[in-house]
């Protein structure tokens, strides 16, 4: 009943658990344009959001998942998939949200992790917490490269960690003129 | 029998105060109190109570430590879980309401398990003109207003509200039910023992003639108690039903029936209905608006104490 911990998808592509209805399934196609693919996967764990997070080009999964599901995921969701863990913890999806333009991790996570997340991701990774210290970033958070949206609980700090990190305040072009400084100087 | 130990340590003005409660917890609210009691003195050092009560032995005993702490935001979530009801259901800020009591630093207690960080309760004070724009205070007021039906003590509420030269408290007094009834006492004593350190600690600092937040004049709160539901009865005279409808409140904490006592403004009206947890008998929830001057407080505590 609690979509958002059963579903996970892109762009591309909707995963829905085996527990999905063929009715259901049926209305969901029928919402979503034609150029997203819904596929319901037939796994064991069936809590998609929560054994697996995904932007447009990379997933990471429960390391516990089918390798069957695991193709899924990739040929549905045309995603480089990768089994991970994050803070020791299997459930990714619980853990991280992950954006296009950023992941915002556990705040247990250790620095190699998030270097290691960093470099499979291809995104800036930061560990932090959502709804006044939780680290269960999944179930308090929701992003794209658009906006976000939180808890009521969060506070101010995290507030602009999460806009820091998926790139969500209004950029001028002064902002985008410092990156491109910024980027020379460092590659100089 | 229970034994139950208070140590209290004195009050230093930057509010290290925490009193151990060593409890047994088996049957609650029944079983006779008897009780050897020492004198109390903030100035001195530790001083012991030592409270007995009988209880039946044929419950389990389990051994429970509580300490009474100063809020911290560790508090934060429970705080705001113990308000998600302060409005009979109505959804509202709880967020602004907890984040202004854990910040709070002057005063505020919770109630701990020893060793962990469960809160089990929290008792606080927050000036309501202070911070009338907050939505989470506004809300609160509002509903306060439309629950009263009584015209007469609307408009008494109104001038609470309006008149700032008078401060008025908010009084969150919210526990777990089963914690025990010998609690209240110092948490009650702390509390206000804690007020009158930042008052004078305010005073000290503030400019003349500035409206101290500490200088709080009225002290208004919303409790739950119940009410009894009388079998079907045929009023035979004003006396007799006046002592029936007495007998009828139940108090699920054991201070409200003194507040209450001392209330100068009281304004009740019906929740739900619930079962009695050991009779069976149907009680119906009432929620009770009631203020108390600060001048009765001192009677207040010292009736609270003897209980």
């Amino acid at each position: 009943r609690i979509v958002g911990r059963m579903v996970a998808g892109n762009r591309k592509g909707l995963l829905v658990p085996t527990t999905t209805t063929d009715k259901e399934l049926q209305h969901i196609r029928n919402l979503l344009p034609d150029s997203v693919r819904v596929q319901r996967v037939e796994e064991r764990l069936s809590a998609l959001g929560n054994v697996l997070v995904c932007n447009d080009y990379v997933a990471l999964i429960h390391p516990d998942l089918e390798k069957e599901t695991e193709e899924i995921i990739a040929d549905v969701l045309d995603v480089e998939v990768f089994r991970q863990t994050i803070a020791k913890s299997p459930l990714v999806g619980s853990f991280a949200t992950i954006t296009n333009q950023g992941a915002l991790v556990h705040p247990h996570t250790s620095l190699e992790d998030l270097e290691e997340l960093a470099s499979l991701l291809q995104v800036p990774v930061v560990a932090g917490t959502v709804n006044r210290g939780s680290g269960v970033i999944g179930g308090g958070l929701i992003a794209n490269d658009w906006v976000a949206f939180t808890g009521m609980d969060t506070t101010a700090t995290e507030i602009s960690v999460v806009e820091s990190i998926f790139k969500l305040q209004a950029t001028t072009s002064s902002d985008l003129l410092q990156d491109i400084r910024t980027s020379l100087i460092d590659t100089m | 029998p229970l034994k139950l130990k208070l140590t209290h340590c004195p009050t230093s003005p930057d509010r290290n105060s925490s009193l151990v409660v060593q409890s047994k917890m088996a049957d609650f609210g029944t079983g006779k109190r008897s009780r050897d009691r020492q004198e109390e003195d903030m100035m001195d050092d530790s001083d012991e109570e030592e409270l007995t009560l009988d209880q039946a032995d044929d419950m389990e005993d389990v051994q429970v430590e509580l300490d009474l702490v100063d809020l911290e935001e560790k508090d934060y979530h429970s705080t705001k879980q113990f308000l998600l009801n302060y409005l009979d259901g109505k959804v509202f800020l709880t967020t602004d309401l907890a984040d202004l009591i854990v910040t709070r630093k002057e005063i505020g207690t919770s109630i701990r398990v020893n060793g962990t960080d469960d809160s089990y309760g929290f008792v606080s004070v927050l000036n309501m003109h202070h911070h009338a724009g907050v939505k989470a205070i506004l809300e609160i007021r509002n509903h306060m207003l439309q629950k009263c039906a009584d015209k007469a003590t609307r408009d008494v509420l109104v001038s609470l509200f309006t008149d700032s030269s008078k401060g008025l408290g908010l009084l969150l007094n919210e526990r777990m039910v089963n914690i025990p009834d010998a609690l209240a006492p110092p948490l009650h004593q702390n509390l206000f023992d804690e007020i009158a350190i930042a008052f004078n600690t305010e005073k000290a600092a503030a400019a003349p003639g500035t409206q101290l937040y500490w200088d709080i004049e009225n002290y208004i709160f919303i409790t739950t108690i119940y009410l009894e539901s009388l079998p079907t009865r045929v009023p035979t005279g004003k006396r007799n039903k006046q002592q029936n409808e007495e007998s009828l409140y139940r108090y699920q904490k054991a201070e409200d029936e003194i507040y209450l006592k001392h209330a100068s403004v009281r304004c009740e009206w019906a929740g739900r209905k619930v079962p009695h947890a050991m009779t069976g008998v149907s009680l119906t929830e009432m929620r009770v608006l009631a203020v108390v001057n600060r001048s009765k407080i001192p009677v207040i505590l010292k009736e609270l104490a003897e209980t």
